[in-house]
């Protein structure tokens, strides 16, 4: 009795904040609005103070929600004070007028990622490990890009570059899941799903026909800047994996199966990249695609299905639901894409009606199916959960 | 929670904002240190179409000094010298070119080659975007634009200026459905 008291009690409490917490949002909000209706007349330097202040407000409320056992509450205020902290750094080059170039966004992200990487450790935060990687994810594309901009101008921009940028990222990634992994560490499950998810991001971007000839531009040259980046983010991945994977098997919690699967992955994308070069420069479009190109992208797209498929399997092995519905997701993608594609390589109207209602009885029986399908293989998943046996 | 971990809590923020802190810190001074100089300019300017999806409403700035003479061996990316000299209206003007650092006494901004064109070329000073809000209301045609320069030459822009005074930026009224 006295013990549905007190659970009885902790909900009204729990909601009763909850409704608390989102009045003083509320509130916060107004206050913003207000502010922002009348930045203009506000000087520089309360403007920062404002900004500084929020940011901090956000932090210090999320502890305090912590320290009272609102772990939830106080996860979503320190989430809040992330986001501040990049918007008060953006809202910084705006009040000293900042370069808008790539360069100088890719300057400000890194400022931003690397801070809540940094409070994400120390909070032991999950939801902000997870803002951090996606400002990298973005940064580190803006900063390739910024390195190339006068190239883009002149039609000498290098795809390949950054889709070996993102597989490199991808092992690195690998590595610190693996490190976690060996310390029992809570963010080993957020850098297992980064991985997958830079995995199925190139083998997404190679399943392209149109971006593959164009993946090496005839005559690229590529600039100091570009491979000392290269140079530099290749050998923190490489010393990250070693360390993961030595990590991971000494503790016995990784097996020779999955690092020899991993390698020869990484390798076989290294050798897929590198032979898209043999069809550089080749056109597309006005209907004559030669064979050697029509080879390697029906071989891009055959590994996509493997590479779904093992991510499903790598999915239920380490019983994360979140990982099966990426893949599915990515399937999904891969369908639409290349429907998408067909539309466009059989032309003309009849050609264009006759497959639209093809594709599309297609896609909704499919849809249908990848939905059952998906049910499947996340009750699967969860009923590996319940039995709660140890799989690393 | 135990008094022993919330006291670890509330390191944990100290240690969390002084390291954030630190970083806008840095940023902030670094931004700044062009205005910290006491070396001033006036450049002569004109707006081109503002846009920014990610960072807001601004005008985008072109001098006088953009397009200036080609130097022999200078490469896009390179830093560039430009040595600016007063006229009769107090507009600083381009004077000279260099691909090292003039004399820290004379009065010269830093830039960087964006694109060379046969003789000439486009260079980018930092300072080519001037932001403002909503709503905003302000002429633009005979802009010049003030700036603060640092001993190196990086620059910051003050204010904006038409024949010497300050452009009054006016804004919209803000209503209840603003």
């Amino acid at each position: 009795m006295v013990e549905n008291q007190d659970v009885e009690l902790k909900q009204h409490i729990s909601f009763g904040s909850v409704v608390a917490t989102i009045g003083s949002i509320l509130i916060a909000l107004g206050i913003s609005w207000l502010i922002a209706l009348n930045w203009a007349g506000i000087p520089s330097v309360l403007k920062i103070l404002v900004l500084v202040l929020a940011t901090a407000g956000a932090y210090a409320a999320g502890v305090l929600f912590r320290t009272y056992d609102y772990e939830k509450i106080g996860g979503s205020l320190l989430v809040l004070g992330s986001l501040l902290y990049t918007l008060s750094i953006f809202l910084i080059a705006q009040i000293f007028n900042l370069a808008t170039s790539l360069q100088s966004n890719a300057f400000l992200l890194l400022l931003a990622w690397v801070g809540i990487l940094f409070v994400s450790y120390i909070f032991d935060s999950p939801p902000s490990l997870i803002i951090a990687l996606a400002e990298f994810l973005i940064w580190i594309s803006l900063q390739y890009l910024s390195f190339v901009f006068v190239g883009i101008l002149r039609g000498e921009f290098s795809i390949g570059i950054l889709t070996i940028i993102y597989l490199v990222v991808g092992v690195g990634f690998y590595g610190l899941t693996q490190i976690h992994k060996s310390r029992d560490h809570k963010f080993a499950k957020i850098y297992r799903y980064w991985t997958t998810l830079y995995i199925l991001l190139i083998t997404y971007i190679l399943s392209f026909q149109g971006l593959l000839p164009m993946l090496w531009t005839n005559g690229l040259e590529l600039t100091s800047n570009v491979l000392i980046f290269l140079v530099i983010i290749s050998i923190v991945a490489i010393i990250l994996a070693v360390i993961g994977i030595s990590m991971s098997v000494g503790k016995n919690k990784l097996n020779g199966k999955e690092v020899i699967g991993f390698v020869g992955l990484v390798f076989f994308y290294i050798l897929l990249i590198a032979l898209v070069g043999l069809i550089s420069g080749e056109g597309i479009f006005g209907g004559s695609i030669s064979s050697g190109l029509w080879a390697i992208w029906l071989f891009d797209n055959i590994l996509f299905i493997l590479v779904i498929l093992s991510v499903i399997g790598y999915g239920i092995r380490y019983k994360s639901v979140k990982i099966v519905n990426l893949a599915i997701i990515f399937f999904g993608l891969d369908i639409i894409t290349r429907y998408i594609g067909f539309v466009f390589d059989f032309g003309g109207q009849i050609g264009f009606a006759v497959i639209s209602i093809i594709g599309g009885v297609f896609l909704i029986v499919g849809g249908w199916g990848i939905e059952k399908w998906r049910k499947r293989l996340v009750e699967k998943t969860e009923e590996k959960t319940k039995q709660n046996y140890s799989i690393y | 929670m135990k008094q022993k971990s919330k006291n670890k809590e509330y390191l944990k923020l100290v240690i969390s904002l002084g390291v954030l802190f630190l970083l806008l810190g840095g940023f902030l001074l670094y931004v700044s240190t062009p205005l910290l100089g006491t070396k001033k300019a006036v450049l002569a300017a004109q707006s081109v179409d503002p846009f920014s999806l990610v960072r807001g409403q601004h005008i985008i700035i072109r001098y006088n000094i953009t397009s200036i003479p080609f130097i022999k061996d200078a490469k896009v990316g390179d830093s560039v010298y430009v040595s600016l000299a007063d006229d009769a209206n107090g507009i600083s003007r381009y004077k000279s070119a260099s691909l090292s650092e003039p004399s820290r006494d004379s009065l010269f901004i830093r830039g960087q080659i964006k694109y060379i064109d046969g003789d000439s070329m486009i260079v980018e000073y930092g300072i080519e975007q001037y932001f403002f809000e909503r709503g905003a209301r302000f002429k633009t045609k005979g802009m010049e634009v003030k700036v603060k320069l640092s001993d190196d030459g990086g620059a910051r822009i003050v204010e904006l200026l038409r024949d010497g005074e300050p452009i009054k930026i006016t804004y919209k009224n803000k209503t209840l459905t603003s």
